[in-house]
């Protein structure tokens, strides 16, 4: 049976990983396999775990202020190694007028603070609508 | 991404490209046409593989204590596979995989899967069996396993594993523990994390002496602390040498007859009985079935002759 595969990866040395536990338990709940890979991780790290799990989709936590950086470099590794079908996504303190920047480097969609849980459910759900079992 | 043929997924596993290897054991994972075609025809290129299997109930430190000893045991053994295992909501059919957030120590050379049990009691995946021999056919021939959490009845790995290591960690229980069947009957090496706790040292005493007296074979146990880095070091040792062991006499040949057998039986459970149960959907019998209108004693019977 297909599952939808997702990871949430933490980049950069930020420590602030509340938000992506809460939206990891609440993927579960919505039926996803989802994947943490922890704080700290380079975003080398992440996008090789990207590609040992085979995840369909990669949501970005961050909150240290590097997500430019951080995020840019994510999405560049995914085209590098030719896994930029991977749907991505990011969430954290993210000003609104880094969005558009972010969204032109291959990111589907940001949540910015004050986004709820929801938001991002509904979001993976109409994404993979056509794809969803059991 | 385009789909890759059958061809480049054949060659990709052999060569041991993490790329491919991730792509074919979703395939396998699934237990798609696809994924059992690879199955197929990577069964002639299997490679001797070791498979240590780690379990243990939820909490007593599997994945960190995993993150010392990968280091120690892939620079030994060559490239290693990590498969970790951790439980499906019965709920809603997702899952949270946090085994590998604690692998902090994996290099080049070691190749890293989360997997769900998806609904499969036992502590481990109903495919893994299949991932074990896929993997075998690549590069990755020491395979470690990690399974979900388990209690005391959980001992799936065994039928698959050439070397079992129990964890347990201070606190859980006494020594009647020890007498009772299931988990602790698996082990072929006792680790006792938390070796830092100050009840930790009792606790070791008491499963060491309990062990000694009350086990037919001889089982070392050992207590580590990942925190310090006390006694791993030793576990790494005294796992190569048993795998040393092992390899060198008649039990891997009796461990690998066991593997075989057992990975037929869970095949015919995933192939067979699963598309048996499908076909009555779909005709509709299974409906009667509910309603209680077919004796289903007769029925399998009917069922069972005209088969044989």
């Amino acid at each position: 049976m297909r599952r939808i595969r997702v990871l949430i990866a933490k980049p950069g040395l930020d420590g602030h990983d509340r938000g992506a536990k809460v939206i990891s338990r609440a993927l579960m709940d919505a039926g996803y396999e989802v994947i943490y890979t922890g704080i700290r991780r380079t975003p080398e790290e992440i996008v090789n775990m990207a590609i040992e799990e085979d995840v369909d989709a990669l949501g970005l936590s961050c909150l240290s202020g590097a997500h430019l950086e951080l995020f840019t470099r994510v999405a560049e590794l995914l085209k590098e190694k030719g896994r930029d079908d991977i749907l991505l996504f990011g969430g954290g303190t993210i000003p609104k007028e880094d969005i558009p920047k972010l969204l032109k480097v291959g990111f589907k969609k940001i949540f910015p603070p004050d986004s709820s849980v929801k938001e991002t459910v509904d979001f993976l759900n109409e994404e993979f609508k056509t794809q969803r079992v059991g | 991404m385009r789909n890759l043929k059958l061809k480049e997924l054949v060659d990709g596993v052999k060569r041991g490209d993490k790329f491919i290897l991730g792509k074919a054991i979703t395939l396998v994972e699934n237990e798609t046409e696809e994924g059992w075609k690879l199955l197929k025809y990577l069964y002639e290129f299997r490679n001797k593989i070791f498979v240590l299997g780690i379990t243990g109930p939820l909490g007593v430190g599997k994945s960190t204590f995993i993150d010392k000893i990968i280091k120690g045991l892939s620079e030994e053994f060559g490239k290693t596979a990590l498969l970790l295992c951790d439980p499906t909501s019965p709920i809603s059919g997702g899952a949270f995989l946090g085994d590998r957030l604690r692998i902090k120590n994996a290099g080049e050379n070691i190749f890293i899967r989360s997997m769900a049990t998806r609904g499969f009691l036992g502590g481990i995946s109903p495919t893994l069996p299949f991932i074990l021999d896929l993997i075998s056919s690549s590069p990755f021939r020491f395979i470690i396993v990690e399974t979900a959490g388990v209690g005391q009845g959980e001992v799936g790995i065994s039928k698959f594993s050439h070397l079992t290591i129990v964890m347990l960690s201070p606190g859980l229980g006494d020594e009647i523990q020890l007498l009772k069947g299931g988990l602790m009957e698996i082990s072929d090496v006792i680790v006792i994390t938390k070796g830092d706790y100050k009840e930790a040292e009792s606790f070791f005493r008491g499963v060491k002496s309990g062990v000694s007296l009350y086990f037919k074979k001889k089982i070392p146990v050992h207590l580590v602390s990942s925190f310090n880095g006390k006694g791993i070091n030793e576990v790494v040792e005294s796992v190569i040498n048993k795998k040393r062991e092992i390899e060198g006499g008649k039990e891997y040949e009796i461990l690998e007859e066991k593997r075989r057998f057992e990975t037929f039986k869970y095949l015919i459970r995933e192939r067979i009985i699963k598309n048996f149960v499908e076909s009555f959907e779909k005709n509709g019998e299974i409906e009667d079935v509910k309603r209680g209108k077919v004796n289903i004693y007769r029925r399998i019977e009917e069922i069972l002759k005209n088969w044989m």
